[in-house]
């Protein structure tokens, strides 16, 4: 009997051993990393970080940060963003619109060439942009292109394939020249053209409905750098493409992308010097490396911190009165809000709903707003004088208000900040946090009085943050003021450039001044930490680091 | 013997059965959708229910619960949601081994460890020797291993740098997540080996063998080690399907890409499918070890009654 047992228990561990080895012969085919690098001898290696696995390296579908993140090393498209949030010329050498505002006419630079050595001709961005639309719901932003694009919208609903978009005016002229006609002006249309699903696809690697052929690294690329091996759970390997048009300028010849998913352990492999850059680091980061060079500050992010409010009073009737909603707002001193997010090297009072990092006039739209007025400022006086006009706080009805958050320790904290100053003003508040996905779901729903909401930008516009609250854009109408929706839409209609951002201005003066239809709270940096001596960081407001001209020394 | 593992089995696809059907609809009462996103554009809300309707989200979870049944007879466990155009098979295959690997180090360290330990401590007639074994069982059982892990991390990874923090890359690797995952085990298997070896010190058996004339060490070796194992063996089958399943936080911990990370990510993420084919797999797994560690113990002792 005994023999038996021995027997399998030996059987039981030998298939643990299989099992362990099996993997070992997948994981080989990451080693050959070296002989894609030949040439230049005189750049570095550098590796930066990924919070979680990235999906196949399919531009049409990079609808993820991580994704993104490496597909941005890997192609090179029309246009690219500035760190301003301006949009600048890349593959794309120069442009005309009609004056009507609805043909573009783009012209593409020489020496545009894929990794291969094959040129990249018009035909390739007419075939990525007509791949993104026909690739169906998955590929996420290709509203991007057939919400503007003439033609496009009908081809996306009807589901049609990308060579029988004869009826969509996306159209190569010649080899370097494409025409692409929109149903309308629209004044941010190149920035739609950064996005990756108008980056250029070859015919004959990119399948039009299928994404796995993309983690193969024989597909060629058009950007800095080219796919070497993936290894979609530990890290992605690229090095130098020595036929990208800018090749001369690159350094890098490895790029590493590693796969961290703890923060912490994020924190601690940077420490060790396993990685060089750590992209996402928590807010507590900018003030535990107060002081070292190696906190970086790359620029603003289009992101903002606010509360949705559910103005329509159906679930707190209070909050359908526009006084009850300022004093609201004046009652939270954003300050305090700013130091408990990060350090405020990081972190910024907002005073409007739309955030820094996007162009206005001739400056920051942000900033532009600020120097005339605060639209949502902090007078705590005024909020307890307001309160009582409509009847509540001291002397009048109670007011108890119920704060929906999805948990996460800053939002906690944030949450705890505004009970206790609502609380200065008479105003009990009931704090509700759940998961993200169910917050999603509740607050989409309109089940909610006071939600904690963030919003980053898909392109960068103001009109972006504006959009929104157009009741028409609402699933379930939290505003729905026609006041409001006139006076964004006929702003966004305006073809003048600076007529166009006066009537965004006086858009969200609307909202935020003087109906207080949301309560802007805060907006942030980039936070980064970079290993001593390395410059030349390519970052845009949307948060998207290039890491092609990064220099050592 | 055969009639008693058939009737295991067919428990074990029952038990299968009912395992599926409750995490499909318990999956679907947690509010929120893969797709569900805190945005309002009108662009998001074409791609919501666009992206519902391609996935049949759209049809009442009786009808989505008959699909997905039907799929699973022809072995199609489908896509994930999240990550597009991966189908689940493949993402299972790609973690699994990972998880396999390090817990198949952890399963052989901790028993190679636990016994050796509990056997000292089973004859050690000094206190101290006996006062560090307990001591090293007594923190493994009540200190969570992830404290463990990011203690070791902190310690030996970011002070000392004497090893790597993250990933599985290289043998040294494996030495972090390693210990916190096995000490644990290693303090049950202390405890269980230094019981049951007493115990059978005690028996007429060994006295005889050592009146045989046998050395100490040898009876010790060759009859005590031997028969104070059964406790062991019956824990060993639960602990490898324990180590499969229950590394979820020092797999987040130590960015190691294996199924505990996928697990939870999946459910955050509300990967319908992801969740069914994990849960599935993790289910056939326990099921599996745990029919194996009973047949094992009917064989070891003849008197644990098969057949009825």
């Amino acid at each position: 009997m005994k023999k038996k047992l021995t027997r399998v228990l030996l059987l039981l561990l030998v298939c643990c051993m299989l099992t362990a080895c099996g993997s070992t012969a997948n994981d080989g085919d990451k080693e050959p990393a070296s002989d894609g690098e030949g040439g230049s001898s005189t750049g570095f290696d550098l590796t930066y970080t990924l919070s979680s696995e990235p999906n196949y390296i399919d531009p049409a579908i990079a609808t993820d940060n991580n994704t993104a993140a490496v597909v941005l090393q890997l192609y090179y498209g029309l246009f690219e963003y500035d760190s301003e949030g301006n949009v600048v010329n890349a593959a794309c050498e120069d442009y005309d619109v009609s004056d009507d505002g609805t043909v573009y006419t783009l012209y593409l630079r020489d020496g545009n060439t894929w990794s291969d050595g094959q040129p990249v001709t018009a035909e390739d961005y007419v075939y990525g942009m007509k791949r993104s639309i026909a690739y169906g719901p998955d590929a996420y932003f290709n509203y991007m292109l057939y919400s503007y694009i003439k033609g496009a919208d009908v081809a996306h609903d009807e589901g049609l394939e990308a060579e029988d978009m004869t009826d969509v005016a996306i159209v190569a002229l010649d080899e370097s020249t494409i025409e692409i006609t929109l149903n309308a002006p629209c004044a941010y249309f190149t920035g739609m053209l950064t996005s990756p699903v108008a980056f250029p696809m070859r015919k004959d690697y990119a399948d039009p409905h299928t994404s796995d052929w993309a983690n193969d690294p024989s597909v060629p690329t058009n950007g800095p750098f080219k796919l070497v091996s993936i290894n979609p759970r530990e890290e992605v390997v690229m090095a130098k493409n020595e036929y990208f048009v800018n090749a001369d300028q690159v350094n890098v010849n490895t790029l590493t992308a590693r796969v961290i998913t703890d923060p912490q352990s994020q924190l601690a492999a940077f420490e060790t010097g396993e990685i060089d850059v750590a992209t996402y680091v928590p807010g507590e980061v900018a003030t535990l490396y107060e002081g070292r060079e190696e906190l970086a500050n790359l620029g603003p992010v289009v992101q903002n911190s606010f509360l949705w409010l559910n103005c329509s009073g159906e679930t707190n009737e209070a909050l359908a009165d526009v006084r009850v909603r300022q004093a609201l707002s004046l009652a939270i001193d954003r300050d305090t809000l700013v130091q408990i997010a990060g350090s405020p090297d990081y972190y910024y009072p907002l005073y409007g709903y739309v955030p820094k990092g996007i162009q206005g006039i001739d400056g920051d739209f942000r900033e532009e707003a600020d120097a005339v007025s605060h639209y949502a400022d902090y007078d705590p006086e005024l909020a307890k004088e307001l309160l009582n006009e409509a009847g509540y706080g001291e002397g009048g009805k109670p007011l108890t208000i119920k704060y929906r958050y999805n948990s996460s320790t800053v939002n906690t904290d944030i949450a705890v900040a505004i009970q206790a100053m609502w609380q200065e003003i008479g105003v009990e508040t009931e704090l509700v946090a759940s998961e993200q996905k169910a917050y999603a779901a509740d607050r989409k729903a309109g089940n909610y009085e006071v939600a904690r909401g963030s919003t980053s930008a898909d392109y960068i516009d103001p009109f972006y943050y504006l959009e929104r609250w157009i009741s028409s854009n609402q699933e379930y109408k939290q505003v729905n003021d026609q006041k409001y929706d006139e006076l964004a839409t006929s702003a966004n209609a305006e073809l003048d450039h600076d007529a166009r951002m006066e009537g965004l201005h006086a858009a969200e003066q609307y909202l935020i001044e003087e109906m207080m239809y949301t309560i802007p709270l805060y907006g942030s940096s980039s936070i980064t930490l970079i290993r001593s001596g390395l410059t030349g960081f390519q970052h845009d407001p949307s948060d998207n680091i290039r890491y092609a001209y990064v220099t050592e020394g | 013997m055969v009639k008693y593992v058939l009737k295991r089995v067919l428990i074990g696809i029952l038990t299968m059965l009912v395992l599926i059907t409750a995490t499909f609809f318990l999956m679907h009462i947690i509010p929120g959708s893969p797709f569900i996103s805190d945005d309002d554009t009108a662009a998001a809300m074409k791609a919501y229910e666009a992206l519902e309707a391609k996935y049949g989200l759209d049809k009442p979870y009786g009808e989505q619960y008959i699909i997905y049944m039907k799929g699973i007879l022809k072995g199609e466990l489908g896509e994930s949601l999240i990550r597009k155009g991966q189908k689940v098979v493949d993402i299972i295959a790609r973690c699994a081994p990972v998880t396999a690997k390090l817990a198949a180090t952890a399963f052989i360290f901790s028993m190679v460890v636990g016994i050796t330990l509990g056997t000292i401590a089973a004859f050690a007639k000094r206190r101290l020797v006996n006062g560090v074994t307990m001591v090293i069982s007594t923190i493994g059982v009540s200190v969570p291993n992830f404290l463990i892990g990011l203690g070791l991390m902190i310690f030996f990874g970011v002070k000392l740098k004497l090893v790597p923090i993250i990933g599985l890359d290289t043998v040294s690797s494996y030495i972090m997540p390693t210990i916190a995952l096995s000490l644990h085990p290693i303090a049950m298997i202390t405890r269980l080996t230094k019981s049951s070896m007493q115990e059978v010190m005690r028996q007429d058996y060994m006295t005889l063998a050592r009146s045989k004339g046998s050395g100490k060490l040898k009876v010790i070796i060759r009859h005590g080690i031997k028969n104070a194992m059964l406790p062991v063996v019956t824990y060993a089958g639960p602990l490898i399907a324990s180590l499969m399943t229950g590394s979820f936080v020092i797999e987040s911990l130590f960015s190691i890409p294996g199924i505990g990370a996928e697990y939870v990510s999946s459910v955050s993420n509300r990967d319908y499918f992801l969740i069914m084919g994990l849960t599935i797999f993790l289910g056939l797994l326990i099921i599996i070890c745990n029919i194996l560690s009973d047949i094992v113990a009917a064989m070891i002792d003849p008197r644990i009654k098969v057949g009825k």
